[in-house]
């Protein structure tokens, strides 16, 4: 659009009127995947981690209200899911995946460095994305845009190991590709 | 088109040149606003975000996010509240927490304000595209009471290494009491930055305790004067300070981090990204930037409406002018390119002078408003959105001026039929 003089305003484009808090993104295969694989965010998981195996095999229809085992499996499932272990198997792999974005460095009107988070807005009732549902981005040119706008990322990925005991492991992805995200 | 028709149309403007003068200023106005704007919009932007690179987050006193990075950032506004030194130590034993800085504001030097800090701001602090600090002349602060001063401090003041200056209590235009009695020697002069750290004095957490050591509530107390060479015999840990500097091991930590600084239960913290929080920032003030810009373009539409009247006004006294070209066989259309030209050369010349009249402004307020409000503005030639909406304005106007080129047309034709002198 042709929007000479700015006056329906880039952050407007993306705000409440757009997006709810808490929308996510629901991985629609769009028409042109390239050489690139298209992943859900789920597939950053690794294959065969079931943080919910607690709920396996518990039938709550059978507790009785407030039952500790029912508080018992849920705060296993948030210890689990907390641990965020990463999918080892998407390294070097080129990909193609859409989220929004949270910038860290910016240069004016461009931002340099950012987030790739699944949902929109920061929900503050649950606890944030875990470390293996963002994607730490740099993309090869400078993008311009504004916080939580929905871009799709396309390019490398990169496991990144944990460096120091302390540290927790991360995705990165050197992003040849930054395009607006139009939903559907 | 006749060659000669824009030479005969500047001849003929420049006889009309008080007239069309004022339409000139009139364009050159709606220029300057549309295009001063845009361009310190884009400025703002700019320097903001310059300020500060490779900081993960800041910590400070549970605040309004936006408040917390305008003030310990870009030293504009004040703080609430001060952050504790527990607090800060915990927050530097964080396992995500690669590196800390603490900062302590508050106390000013002539109008620059002080940064109390350790060692670590000059190994950590980055600025625009994460270049670090440098240090043009001397070395870091050592010694209880050393300086180390911004860029524009020793430029504007004129201190050299060696100097002795005497901190203010308080910020501001108003400065209340002096710390007289502990001068700093200035060691070390910082290269230039463009950010406010240019405009600030850094000294050490221990000093910013020393000079107060004698002070409660604001003010010293009477009868109570501690020496500046027995300051150390006293216990100079900070107990609290502004804001802290936060860098993570792993950048995607941020959020995990940043949720449990705000569920502190030992003190209520707030931990801001500084990328989220500018975004945030314009957001607020993107309305009114909006407001303005539609204004300004409203006042450009002000600008050709008085342009079209005036050379339509003026048509009346032309025809003899218009008659006499006809005689010598110019064709309708020629007096249509005729006006046209003219409309057009009034838009180009608007145009030119409203960005000279920009530029002036820019140079001669880019000191007041880089003091003031931490902007800098940069004098450079149209680029980007800037050229697009010169590009609409030179259209504007020339399509404005079609108006009175049909209507000198139209007269044309009807003299041609029945001349009437």
């Amino acid at each position: 659009m042709f929007d000479l003089f700015n006056l329906a305003g880039r952050e407007a484009r993306y705000g409440p009127a757009a997006w709810r808090i808490g929308d996510s993104i629901t991985t629609v295969r769009s028409s042109a995947p390239g050489q690139y694989l298209e992943i859900a965010w789920e597939e950053l998981l690794p294959a065969g981690w079931d943080p919910a195996a607690a709920f396996k095999g518990l039938d709550l229809g059978a507790l009785r209200d407030g039952d500790p085992r029912a508080a018992d499996a849920l705060a296993k499932v948030q210890a689990l899911w907390q641990q965020a272990p990463i999918n080892a198997q998407l390294d070097r792999k080129r990909v193609r995946i859409p989220g929004f974005v949270v910038p860290l460095e910016r240069r004016g009107m461009l931002i340099e460095d950012f987030l790739l988070v699944p949902y929109f807005g920061a929900c503050i009732h649950t606890p944030p994305p875990p470390s293996n549902q963002i994607i730490h981005v740099r993309p090869s040119k400078p993008h311009e845009g504004v916080a939580m706008e929905p871009v799709w990322i396309s390019g490398e990925l990169v496991v990144q190991r944990a460096d120091t005991p302390m540290g927790s492991a991360g995705y990165r992805i050197n992003a040849d590709l930054v395009e607006p995200y139009k939903r559907q | 088109m006749n060659p000669f028709i824009p030479i005969l149309a500047a001849r003929s403007a420049w006889n009309r040149r008080l007239t069309l003068g004022m339409m000139v200023l009139s364009v050159a106005l709606s220029v300057v606003l549309l295009v001063g704007i845009e361009r310190l919009r884009t400025d703002a932007r700019t320097s903001f975000a310059e300020a500060v690179s490779g900081t993960d987050l800041i910590v400070g006193a549970r605040a309004n996010p936006v408040e917390l990075l305008l003030y310990a950032v870009f030293r504009i506004g004040a703080a609430t509240n001060n952050m504790g030194w527990p607090s800060y130590l915990a927050l530097a034993d964080d396992p995500a927490v690669a590196w800390t800085v603490p900062l302590s504001l508050g106390d000013s030097h002539r109008g620059f304000a002080v940064l109390g800090t350790t060692s670590a701001y000059f190994d950590h602090f980055r600025h625009g595209d994460r270049t670090p600090l440098k240090i043009a002349q001397g070395k870091r602060f050592e010694q209880l009471f050393d300086t180390v001063i911004g860029a524009d401090v020793a430029t504007a003041s004129g201190y050299r290494l060696g100097d002795r200056i005497t901190l203010s209590h308080g910020a501001g235009d108003t400065v209340l009491a002096e710390h007289g009695d502990k001068p700093f020697t200035v060691v070390g002069i910082l290269a230039r930055t463009g950010t406010p750290v240019d405009r600030t004095v850094h000294v050490s957490l221990e000093a910013i305790e020393a000079i107060h050591l004698n002070w409660q509530g604001g003010a010293p107390v009477p009868g109570l004067s501690i020496p500046a060479e027995f300051a150390r015999k006293f216990n100079l840990t900070p107990k609290s300070i502004t804001a802290a500097l936060v860098g993570l091991h792993n950048r995607s930590d941020v959020f995990a981090a940043q949720r449990r600084i705000n569920a502190a239960r030992a003190e209520p913290l707030v931990a801001v990204m500084p990328g989220v929080a500018l975004d945030n920032l314009w957001q607020m003030v993107g309305t009114a930037e909006r407001t303005m810009t539609g204004i300004s373009a409203l006042v450009a539409a002000v600008s050709f409406i008085g342009l079209v009247a005036v050379v339509l006004a003026g048509l009346g006294e032309r025809r003899r002018e218009l008659a006499v070209l006809r005689s010598v066989g110019a064709a309708p259309r020629d007096v249509f390119t005729l006006l046209a030209f003219e409309g057009l050369l009034i838009t180009l010349s608007g145009v030119v002078l409203g960005l000279a009249l920009l530029t002036a402004a820019a140079s001669l307020l880019g000191e007041f408003v880089l003091t003031r409000y931490g902007v800098v503005l940069r004098v450079r030639l149209p680029d980007g959105a800037e050229l697009s909406m010169l590009l609409a304005i030179i259209a504007t106007g020339l399509a404005a001026s079609l108006v009175p080129g049909y209507r000198a047309y139209r007269m044309a034709l009807a003299d041609g039929l029945a001349p009437r002198l």
